[in-house]
């Protein structure tokens, strides 16, 4: 390594969470979370459900046990579900409707590059991706995960698994990823969409710090019936920078230098630019239908997941 | 205003610029700091730089810091001043006035005025931009060169600093005029003239350069002796005068003292009005001589003390000794009738006495007679014996005469006839008598008629004709002559009138040729003098008030001097110089002098200096992650 080259003391050594103690299923989640876990389930505003049944009520018609509607009986409609009470009273037979229960497709794509090795950025998004998994799993939802480090290497996939059985894949899958590469966000969603089929959830765990435009991957996801839940991880140095001197930033995925020396408004502007950042891809995943959430990777697990994401709607 | 540089050519070392900025960036290194993405900082800096249009050099603080560290160096090193006026001083002349008045102050322990003349030219000296010369000249009654030109300001100090003030009055023009003179051979733009304003108001010169008059402010109130003198009285004795000058703020009393070899003869208060003069007499008897001084104590407040004091060498009043041969029965009769004259050769002395005060003579070879003055009538005298002959018989008649000539006073010679008729040889005029060592008092019609030695010792008068060959012992002038000729030898032998000595330059002094002298007078004053072979020793300068005690082997006597000066004491200034063809007005603002910036560019310098230090040493590197 670059004598020179400044790597944080918590990302220099480990790119996930740490591994899980005696008797706890996961290191990414603790076994109190889980359990508290299993009992939420993701929340969409949109219905990009798939034909295939399952256990998310979808907007047609169908035979789940939730009523829908009434309509006149035609010839040739299954008498099993005329409405025999109405009859009765009307001596007219209406048939009785249900809603169709259809199956959600839950991605979970994961930011592993280099950008994300600083400050407990990729350990946050491992966590919250086994949780967003966990969520689709409990919710007899159909959940794959993608994760993205480098543009030269093959990007990890976990094939799509139902229930609670594949839970344990799903760990392995997550804990197994190896973090550090030059992946951007959306060169990777363009990736992850030529092998993906299905609608569903798009959750985004990145800290969306690419050179590239975001517009056409959130079209791409859009146009490929996924509902996107953005969550952008940030360092709190990155939030909130000091900078003192003159110095020759070095960017962890290209290697790419720029100079800067510190100076009174070099920090505002920064912050104002990080927030205009941060406005630009909420109103890009908005506009879609989607939802973004900016998180520091110092946020407690629990207080996501149990009161950011709940209050918020994304999950109930 | 933009300044100008004493050395410019130190603007070169600005080319140290290339080699400065070519090291830094070959040199630079910067920390270096891996940083999750430059997605954000990129676009941020970009933004800065618009917001900043110095934000490369804020990028390279440590380059800014050190440029600017070499330009204000280089820029100090370049010398910059900012002028005090328009135009260039390449030569400046600065004339400083030391005469009396200069000594005057304006509070009791104050500065006088030329402390404050000093502190301004100082100021001016400092401020001398590098490679500018100045000269210093002081003038009092005469000009003084202290310090010719050059820039090497000690020396324009010590020149400065040695100064003092001279009691004598002052004038400005010879100074003019020196500094005139030395234009001649290197041309001086601007003369920057320090007083307080009394000298004459008019010079008649042309300037050659600008003259910038700098007047000191005005010192307190002053009262002063000015005339200090003595006539003979009708009885024998002395009448003494002094007056004593107010200025024209004065509102003071001051008491007169005056005393002859420690007797006080008088003691008398005196109150002039403001600008004002007041008359004091008094009788002292002449029987023996005496040193009589003057001086006057103020009641209050007086800014100047050199003029209190006044110093009178009065002689012992006594007859006249005069030589007349008994053939001369005219000149004799006259002088016979005169008090206080002992005629010779008379019944008592046949053969007369070694010398005389005065000889009338018609013998040429009385000519070697010594006495203080002469007359003698009827031959031409030696030196004119080659250019005026005398026709004898010719008869002739007075032209003109020169009816203010001490002699000559209320004569009347227009109607007497001579028979005696002196002419010029051929070829000879007018001049050439005059050139001979002659002025002509009386014309005739073809020569000169009476004429009056102008050179060596004594005054002798010289008639061409024999007056007992005309009609003017008929005449009443004869005795009125008779007259004039006895008051202007008692006053060439000092018993008519005595005047107070004043200061500068004593007059001659009798005394054995060769002898040697020493002079001790006050603040110090000491000098040795020796006679000259014309048995007169002259020339004894007497810069400041107060007793020069000749000494020789054998003889002590002193001499007063005093300041004796209406001008000085009254401390009139003037506000405009006024010369041929312009006049020059006082300026009484400090003249502003050039300002030398390299100082505070040094300090600039030293500050980027210690701000480079800080900044390189500071703690590297930030703490973004």
């Amino acid at each position: 390594m670059d004598p020179e080259i400044i790597i944080p003391a918590d990302s220099a050594g480990r790119s996930g969470p740490p591994p899980p103690a005696a008797g706890h299923l996961t290191r990414l989640i603790e076994n109190e979370a889980l359990e508290r876990l299993r009992m939420l389930r993701l929340k969409p505003t949109g219905r990009f459900t798939n034909k295939s049944r399952g256990e998310h009520v979808s907007g047609r018609r169908g035979q789940s046990n939730d009523f829908s509607d009434y309509r006149n009986y035609v010839s040739g409609d299954d008498i099993r579900f005329v409405d025999w009470n109405i009859f009765a009273r009307l001596h007219r037979p209406f048939l009785k409707l249900y809603r169709q229960e259809e199956e959600l497709h839950v991605v979970v794509l994961i930011d592993a590059s280099s950008s994300m090795m600083f400050e407990g950025k990729f350990a946050l998004a491992q966590s919250l991706g086994a949780a967003f998994g966990v969520m689709g799993l409990c919710g007899m939802e159909k959940v794959s995960v993608f994760a993205f480090n480098s543009t030269a290497a093959s990007p990890l996939y976990l094939r799509p698994c139902r229930g609670r059985s594949g839970m344990a894949r799903l760990f392995r899958f997550i804990e197994s990823i190896e973090s550090g590469g030059d992946a951007p966000v959306d060169a990777a969603v363009e990736r992850f969409l030529k092998n993906h089929s299905g609608r569903g959830v798009a959750v985004i765990l990145s800290d969306f710090l690419t050179f590239g435009e975001l517009v056409r991957p959130m079209n791409l996801l859009f146009g490929a019936g996924l509902e996107l839940f953005a969550v952008q991880i940030l360092g709190p140095s990155e939030i909130d920078p000091e900078l003192t001197g003159d110095v020759r930033f070095v960017d962890a995925e290209n290697g790419r230098t720029l100079d800067v020396s510190s100076s009174g408004d070099l920090i505002r502007i920064y912050r104002e630019y990080r927030a205009d950042y941060e406005r630009r891809i909420s109103d890009l995943c908005k506009a879609r239908g989607g939802r973004f959430l900016s998180l520091a990777s110092s946020d407690p697990f629990a207080w996501i997941v149990f009161d950011v994401l709940r209050r918020r709607g994304w999950i109930e | 205003m933009i300044p100008d540089f004493g050395t410019a050519a130190n603007a070169l070392l600005f080319l140290l610029l290339i080699p400065l900025v070519l090291f830094y960036f070959l040199k630079l290194k910067r920390p270096r700091l891996e940083i999750p993405s430059l997605v954000l900082w990129r676009q941020v800096l970009a933004d800065a730089r618009v917001n900043a249009p110095f934000q490369k050099f804020k990028r390279n603080l440590l380059l800014l810091l050190q440029v600017l560290l070499l330009s204000f160096t280089v820029l100090a090193a370049m010398q910059p001043f900012i002028r005090g006026r328009r135009g260039g001083i390449d030569r400046l002349a600065v004339l400083i006035d030391n005469s009396a008045s200069m000594a005057a102050v304006s509070e009791a322990g104050g500065g006088s005025s030329l402390d404050a003349a000093v502190r301004r030219i100082d100021a001016l000296i400092d401020g001398l931009p590098p490679g500018h010369e100045a000269c210093i000249v002081s003038f009092s009654s005469g000009a003084s060169l202290r310090c010719g030109f050059t820039d090497n300001r000690r020396v324009l100090r010590d020149a400065l600093h040695s100064i003092r003030v001279e009691d004598v009055p002052g004038s400005s023009e010879d100074a003019l005029r020196m500094v005139q003179a030395m234009s001649r051979t290197a041309p001086v733009r601007e003369v920057v003239l320090v007083s307080d304003g009394n000298f004459e108001a008019v010079t008649d010169m042309e300037l050659s350069f600008d003259l910038n008059f700098q007047k000191l402010p005005p010192p307190g109130p002053n009262l002063g002796i000015t005339e200090f003198n003595a006539s003979r009285s009708f009885s024998g004795g002395w009448d003494v005068f002094a007056v004593v000058q107010a200025s024209a703020d004065s509102r003071n009393a001051a008491r007169l003292q005056i005393s002859a070899d420690s007797d006080s003869l008088m003691s008398e208060t005196v109150f002039p009005a403001p600008g004002e003069s007041q008359r004091i007499a008094l009788r002292i008897p002449g029987e023996k001589p005496l040193t009589v001084s003057a001086v006057l104590v103020p009641d209050g407040f007086d800014s100047l003390s050199s003029d209190n004091a006044a110093y009178l060498d009065l002689p012992a009043q006594r007859p006249l000794a005069v030589y007349v041969p008994p053939s001369m029965t005219a000149f004799r009769r006259a002088f016979r009738s005169m008090g206080d004259v002992l005629l010779y050769p008379s019944d008592d002395s046949p053969g007369g006495i070694p010398a005389y005060d005065l000889v009338v003579s018609n013998v040429p070879a009385d000519v070697d007679k010594p006495a203080a003055c002469a007359l003698f009538v009827g031959f031409v005298p030696p030196a004119l014996g080659s250019m005026v002959a005398i026709q004898k018989d010719a008869g002739t008649g007075v032209v003109d005469w020169h009816k203010t000539a001490p002699l000559l006073r209320h004569v009347e010679l227009a109607d007497i006839l001579l028979l005696d008729d002196p002419e010029f040889l051929p070829g000879i005029l007018a001049g050439d008598v005059e050139n001979a060592g002659f002025q002509v008092l009386v014309h005739g019609r073809h020569g000169p008629l009476l004429v009056e030695r102008t050179t060596g010792p004594g005054r002798a008068f010289f008639m061409l004709f024999d007056t007992d060959r005309s009609t003017l012992p008929w005449r009443v002038g004869f005795p009125v002559m008779a007259s004039n000729l006895r008051l202007l030898t008692m006053q060439v032998i000092g018993l008519a009138d005595a005047v107070a000595l004043r200061t500068g330059v004593l007059p001659a002094l009798d005394s054995p040729a060769g002898l040697p002298w020493h002079i001790d007078g006050p603040a110090g004053y000491s000098r040795d003098a020796v006679a000259g072979p014309d048995g007169r020793l002259a020339g004894i300068p007497a810069p400041m008030v107060g007793v020069y005690d000749f000494k020789s082997a054998d003889n002590t006597f002193p001499v007063g001097a005093a300041l004796l000066s209406m001008d000085e004491s009254s401390l009139a200034t003037i506000s405009e110089v006024h010369f041929n063809e312009l006049s020059v007005s006082a300026g009484t603002v400090p003249m502003p002098s050039p300002r030398a910036l390299w100082f505070p560019l040094g300090v600039v310098a030293f500050t980027f200096l210690l701000a480079e230090w800080w900044y390189f040493h500071r703690r590297p590197g930030g703490s973004v992650q």
